[in-house]
């Protein structure tokens, strides 16, 4: 049981990592029908999952709505019932354009989706409020250099000197940039050690069976 | 030095052995060498019009390059198009009859350049006959036939050798420094406050009685964030089921759950506490963005959690799931590999794992000498790059030509 679930996921790994190394440098039609091959199987598993987090999903909210205990119980209760509703409906009536599945879809999850996106603006606001306080010279740094990126942005900016739309660019296209730059080189060696950790079975924290 | 070499790569040797061995399997069994470029060109001219063409360097086969410049300026005037024409050598009429060559492309006369993909077939030798047409499509010339031209796939891109060369020096290093880990080499690494907050966290959280979230973000399961945040997780529930704690874990993304799902088990089996492990709190949430971010906000405003943790890839969603919790007074930690989000982070979060530090979490944590050992080679290949960077900025101050490509791949494919 122990080589099916540590052994076997490890060579799997071993055996795909390589590849994919060899394949980034390999751009030969074999190589390329074999990548194709795995990626459509990646695809057939990821559409399988679908169905585990489904069971996982409707399991979790049935004890919750379930659990007379809990006043928060109606919340799961509406889950389970607007998921099984939608999808009797996409059985019953079709998933195409002007089904009632897709006017439901662009009438009521759409809209819902945007009312959370919009919250961004009033987070946005909060934080900021938190992060310029005038605390030490860094912060006060970060806060002249959010004043002047930020009327940069409006009319109003260039109104009070030509030079401030010209000091925002370059605060975006030099410290800004090196620092993004500085963080993006320590991420990818951070993502090549992490891989090779992995891909040779150091780090086995990622596969199943490694606790025990 | 093979004694030395021996020593330092016990393990790790063998799988370098295996890939050499496979590659070089390869490369025997292969009828085009490994390493060289196998490219037909030739070149055709007559007094109107000089064409060459090649098999595309650096491709997976079935393509040629064409290159074409028309001499005589009194035809490049009047024409208007340049229509390409191709056949299979030797099939067919005598040359110089373009009655078995096929149009495969209509092209502006302002183009000098055309990538021939069009149903082109690995070893098989094309002629190419060019017709330049007016306005009205009235030929003004139809050009000699050029060629043959033979495409052939490449087993190696060049271009991207400096790529090779850098991830084999890196892969080298962090090698050396987990064998010099595993020998027992005493290896300092410079302590993060955020790994350190971890487990304070958990702690405060026991002490309430209340339970931790952890957010594992929102990718896939062959994102290093994902498998770095994973392994974060891992090390965290042991510590949750020893304190007896509680932890729950909403997840995007199906294939993530089913891992979650099992590492957490697993860590609980590990600290001797599988009975603490509860099913319905690692569950699926949703796969879309912002009803994942909805419901996690309702989560916390329900649950209350003492620690919230934000670990893994992040998009918009990121302010919306720090600022609910900031607003719960849970102390939060976040870490994230996705350089747009962290400002957010670092605003709304009492402790952000910056970058590359969210991979060097799970190893800090775990206190596995192998992977401090990796974390050390990592350290050690930023100063190779440091290094490398530095030199190569004096050289193009000096004017060194090529400079800038040095660096630069070959692209994907």
């Amino acid at each position: 049981m122990l080589f099916l679930k540590k052994t076997v996921p490890f060579l799997i790994t071993l055996g795909m990592g390589i590849f994919t190394f060899m394949y980034y440098f390999m751009p030969h039609k074999h190589m390329k029908f074999v990548w194709e091959n795995v990626s459509d199987w990646a695809i057939i598993i990821g559409g399988g999952s679908m169905a585990v987090g489904a069971i996982s999903m409707i399991r979790t909210y049935y004890r919750k709505s379930m659990n007379k205990e809990d006043p928060n119980r109606w919340y799961a209760v509406i889950t389970l019932v607007c998921m099984i509703g939608m999808t009797l409906i996409g059985f019953i009536f079709g998933i195409g354009s002007e089904t009632l599945f897709n006017d439901l879809f662009i009438n009521v999850m759409m809209p819902l989706e945007s009312t959370m996106f919009s919250l961004l603006a009033f987070y946005i606001a909060s934080a900021a409020f938190r992060s310029f306080r005038l605390k030490s010279f860094s912060a006060g740094l970060l806060l002249v250099a959010a004043i002047i990126v930020m009327l940069a942005q409006i009319p109003l900016g260039e109104n009070i000197s030509v030079h401030i739309p010209a000091i925002s660019s370059w605060i975006m296209d030099c410290p800004n940039v090196a620092a993004r730059r500085a963080i993006l080189m320590g991420i990818s060696i951070g993502v090549v050690a992490t891989a090779l950790k992995i891909i040779l079975g150091i780090d086995k924290s990622v596969f199943s069976g490694a606790g025990k | 030095m093979i004694k030395l070499s021996k020593k330092i790569f016990k393990v790790p040797v063998n799988v370098l052995l295996v890939t050499l061995v496979v590659t070089s399997c390869i490369s025997l069994y292969l009828p085009i060498p490994l390493f060289a470029q196998e490219s037909v060109s030739a070149a055709g001219a007559s007094d109107v019009l000089i064409l060459d063409g090649k098999d595309t360097p650096n491709d997976g086969g079935g393509s040629i390059d064409l290159k074409f410049e028309i001499k005589d300026k009194s035809i490049l005037d009047k024409t208007y198009n340049v229509i390409i024409m191709r056949k299979i050598a030797g099939d067919g009429a005598v040359n110089g009859s373009t009655e078995d060559y096929k149009e495969v492309k209509q092209l502006d006369v302002s183009t000098k350049r055309y990538n021939d993909k069009k149903g082109i077939e690995d070893g098989i030798p094309y002629s190419y006959v060019v017709k330049l047409v007016d306005k009205s499509n009235n030929v003004l010339f139809t050009s000699p036939s050029y060629g043959p031209f033979i495409s052939s796939p490449q087993w190696y891109n060049t271009e991207k050798t400096a790529v090779l060369i850098l991830s084999i020096i890196s892969i080298f290093i962090i090698l050396l420094f987990i064998n010099l880990a595993k020998q027992g080499r005493n290896l300092y690494i410079r302590p993060l406050a955020g790994i350190k907050a971890i487990e304070d966290a958990v702690g405060r959280a026991t002490e309430m009685g209340k339970p931790c979230i952890y957010i594992p973000g929102i990718s896939t399961i062959d994102d290093i964030s994902t498998l770095a945040s994973i392994s974060i997780l891992s090390k965290i529930s042991e510590v949750i089921a020893n304190y007896q704690s509680r932890i729950v874990i909403p997840n995007y993304e199906p294939i993530v759950y089913s891992v979650i799902d099992e590492v957490v088990k697993n860590a609980y089996v590990k600290a001797g506490r599988p009975d603490a492990y509860k099913q319905e709190d690692v569950y699926y949430l949703t796969g879309r963005q912002f009803a994942y971010a909805s419901g996690i906000a309702g989560l916390m405003s329900r649950e209350k959690p003492a620690a919230n943790f934000f670990l893994g890839w992040f998009m918009a969603e990121s302010l919306i799931l720090a600022e609910a919790g900031a607003m719960t007074g849970a102390i939060q930690i976040a870490g994230t590999d996705s350089i747009s989000q962290i400002p957010f982070f670092i605003v709304a979060c009492d402790y952000t794992l910056i970058g590359e530090e969210l991979y060097a979490a799970g190893a800090y944590m775990g206190g596995d000498s192998k992977l401090l050992g990796g974390l050390k080679g990592q350290d050690y290949v930023k100063l190779v790059l440091m290094i490398i960077l530095v030199v190569l900025f004096f050289l193009k101050l000096a004017g060194v030509e090529g400079i800038d490509t040095l660096l630069v791949g070959g692209g994907g494919h």
